[in-house]
C-alpha cells in the first residue's frame, strides 16, 4: 500500500473505527440497545399513562409515583441516546463505506425507517399532551397537509382525528416501533441487543434518570421551539413561507440517502459530502434557533437575555 | 405471453398478492374509521359560544380570537395560516404566533411572515336568548 493511500483520511478513519470497535461496541449496537431499553421502559409506563388525559397523568406520575417517574426518565434518556447513536451510526457507516454491502431491499427499509424514527421521537414528544406537545402536533399536522395528493390522508393515518391522541399512541407504542425493530433486527441480524452495549446504555440512562429526571416540560428556556432535534427545522420553517419547500427538501434528502449505495464511487463520495454539508447546515440552524431566539421568535443575543 | 403468465403465477407471488389485498382492505377500514371520527370531532367542536358582555380589547377563546373596539367586533380563527398553530398572545398591538413568529394586527391582517395570509375571519351570530355570540369555526367570511 502506498504511503499516500495509507495516509488518506478515509483509511485513517477506517482504522480508528476498527480499533474503537475492538474495545467498545459499534454505534449500531449502542443504538439497538438504546432502542431496546426505550421499548421496555415504554411498555412499563403505558400502565400509569392515560392517553385520554396525557399531561394530567404525567403530572400524577411525577407527583405521586416515583418508580413510574424513574422509568419515564429512562424512557426519555434512552430515546435520546437512540437518536444520537442512529446519527453516529449512519456517519460511521458512510465513512467506512459499508453501505454498498447492503441489498437494495434492505437499504430501502433502512431509508424508510428514518422517517419512522423521526415519527416515534416526535410522537413521544406530542404524547406529553402539554402545550409544547400540542404545538408540535399542530406543526406536524400542518407539514403533512402540505404533502401533495396524499397529505391529508397521511395526516389522518399518522396523527388521527383532531386532538385525540389514541392513534398517535398506537403508532408510537406499536406500529412504528415494531417496524423499526424489524428493520434493526434485519440489519444487525440479531433479535435482541448484545449484553455489553446494553449494560453501557442502561447504566448511563439509569444515572441520568436519577440525576436529571425528565420533567413534564423543558419549555422555560426553549420557548415554543420543540425538542432539540427539531429546533433546526423550526428555524428553517421560520425563514420559509412555503412549508412545502421544507417537505420537498426532506424527501430529496431521503432520496439521496437511498441512492447513495447504488451510484458510482465518484458520485457516492460527492453525495456523502453533500449530506455532510446538509448535516452541518442543520446543526448551524439548530444552534441559531437554540441560542439566538427569544420569546416570540425575536433575535436575542444569549448574553443580553 | 403464456410463459410470462406462468412465471408471474408462482405460489410466492400469489401469496404476496393476497397479503397486499388483505393489508389494503385493513388499511381502508382503518382510514374509514379515522375519517368518520375526524368529522365527528369537527362537528362536535364546530360552534363556540362566547359571552356577549366582553370589554374592549383582544380576547382568546381556544379556537377563536375576538377583537372588540366599541361597537365593532372582529371574530378571528386562532389558527395560524402558516402551519396551523394556535395564536394565544397579543403584544405591542400584534397577535403573535408562538410557532414561527408570524405577526398579525388585532383585525387579523398579516404584518410579518413566515405566514403569507391574514387570519381567517369567522362567521357568527348573536343568540339573544342565551346572551352569547355563537361562532361557526368552520365558516369563514370573505
Ligand atoms: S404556524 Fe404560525 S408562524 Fe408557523
Amino acid at each position: 500500500m502506498s504511503i499516500r493511500k495509507s495516509l488518506s483520511s478515509e483509511n485513517i478513519l477506517n482504522k480508528s473505527f476498527r480499533r474503537w470497535n475492538r474495545v467498545a461496541p459499534t454505534f449500531g449496537h449502542l443504538d439497538f440497545s438504546a432502542f431496546f431499553i426505550a421499548v421496555v421502559s415504554g411498555i412499563i409506563i403505558t400502565v400509569p399513562y392515560d392517553v385520554n388525559n396525557p399531561s394530567g397523568s404525567i403530572q400524577e406520575i411525577l407527583l405521586t409515583d416515583e418508580s413510574a417517574s424513574f422509568f419515564r426518565s429512562i424512557h426519555y434518556w434512552s430515546a435520546q441516546f437512540f437518536l444520537i447513536f442512529v446519527l453516529l451510526h449512519i456517519i460511521e457507516y458512510f465513512l467506512i463505506g459499508r453501505e454498498e454491502k447492503i441489498t437494495a431491499g434492505s437499504w430501502l427499509r433502512i431509508t424508510l425507517s428514518l422517517p419512522a424514527i423521526i415519527y416515534v421521537m416526535l410522537s413521544g414528544y406530542i404524547l406529553k399532551g402539554d402545550a409544547e406537545g400540542t404545538m408540535a402536533l399542530r406543526i406536524f399536522a400542518g407539514l403533512l397537509e402540505n404533502i401533495p395528493f396524499i397529505g391529508s390522508q397521511l395526516g389522518t393515518f399518522l396523527l388521527g382525528p383532531g386532538s385525540n391522541m389514541q392513534v398517535i399512541y398506537i403508532h408510537h407504542a406499536a406500529t412504528a416501533t415494531i417496524f423499526i425493530w424489524i428493520v434493526i433486527a434485519e440489519h444487525v441480524r440479531l433479535f435482541w441487543p448484545r449484553l455489553i452495549p446494553l449494560a453501557y446504555i442502561f447504566s448511563t440512562s439509569v444515572l441520568l434518570a436519577v440525576f436529571v429526571p425528565a420533567p413534564l416540560t423543558w419549555s422555560s428556556y426553549q420557548g415554543d421551539k420543540g425538542p432539540w432535534y427539531f429546533v433546526g427545522f423550526q428555524e428553517i420553517l421560520h425563514w420559509i413561507s412555503r412549508p412545502g419547500i421544507a417537505i420537498t427538501a426532506f424527501f430529496i434528502f431521503l432520496s439521496i440517502f437511498f441512492i447513495i449505495p447504488r451510484v458510482e464511487k465518484k458520485w457516492r463520495s460527492r453525495l456523502k459530502i453533500a449530506m455532510l454539508f446538509l448535516l452541518i447546515s442543520y446543526g448551524a440552524f439548530s444552534a441559531a434557533g437554540w441560542f439566538f431566539r427569544g420569546e416570540n421568535w425575536l433575535f436575542i443575543l444569549p448574553w443580553s437575555r | 405471453m403464456t410463459n410470462l403468465i406462468n412465471k408471474l403465477l408462482t405460489r410466492k407471488n400469489l401469496l404476496k398478492l393476497m397479503m397486499i389485498i388483505m393489508l389494503s382492505s385493513v388499511l381502508k377500514m382503518f382510514m374509514d374509521l379515522l375519517t368518520a371520527a375526524n368529522s365527528r370531532e369537527d362537528e362536535k367542536n364546530r360552534h363556540v359560544k362566547i359571552p356577549l358582555n366582553l370589554p374592549d380589547g383582544v380576547h382568546f377563546f381556544d379556537q377563536v380570537i375576538i377583537t372588540k373596539k366599541g361597537k365593532t367586533l372582529t371574530v378571528l380563527s386562532s389558527i395560524c395560516p402558516h402551519l396551523g398553530c394556535r395564536i394565544r398572545s397579543f403584544q405591542d398591538d400584534r397577535l403573535v404566533c408562538p410557532c414561527h413568529g408570524s405577526q398579525y394586527s388585532a383585525e387579523g391582517k398579516l404584518i410579518k411572515g413566515p405566514s403569507r395570509n391574514d387570519l381567517t375571519i369567522l362567521a357568527y351570530y348573536f343568540d339573544e336568548k342565551e346572551g352569547k355570540i355563537v361562532v361557526d369555526t368552520k365558516k369563514s367570511v370573505i
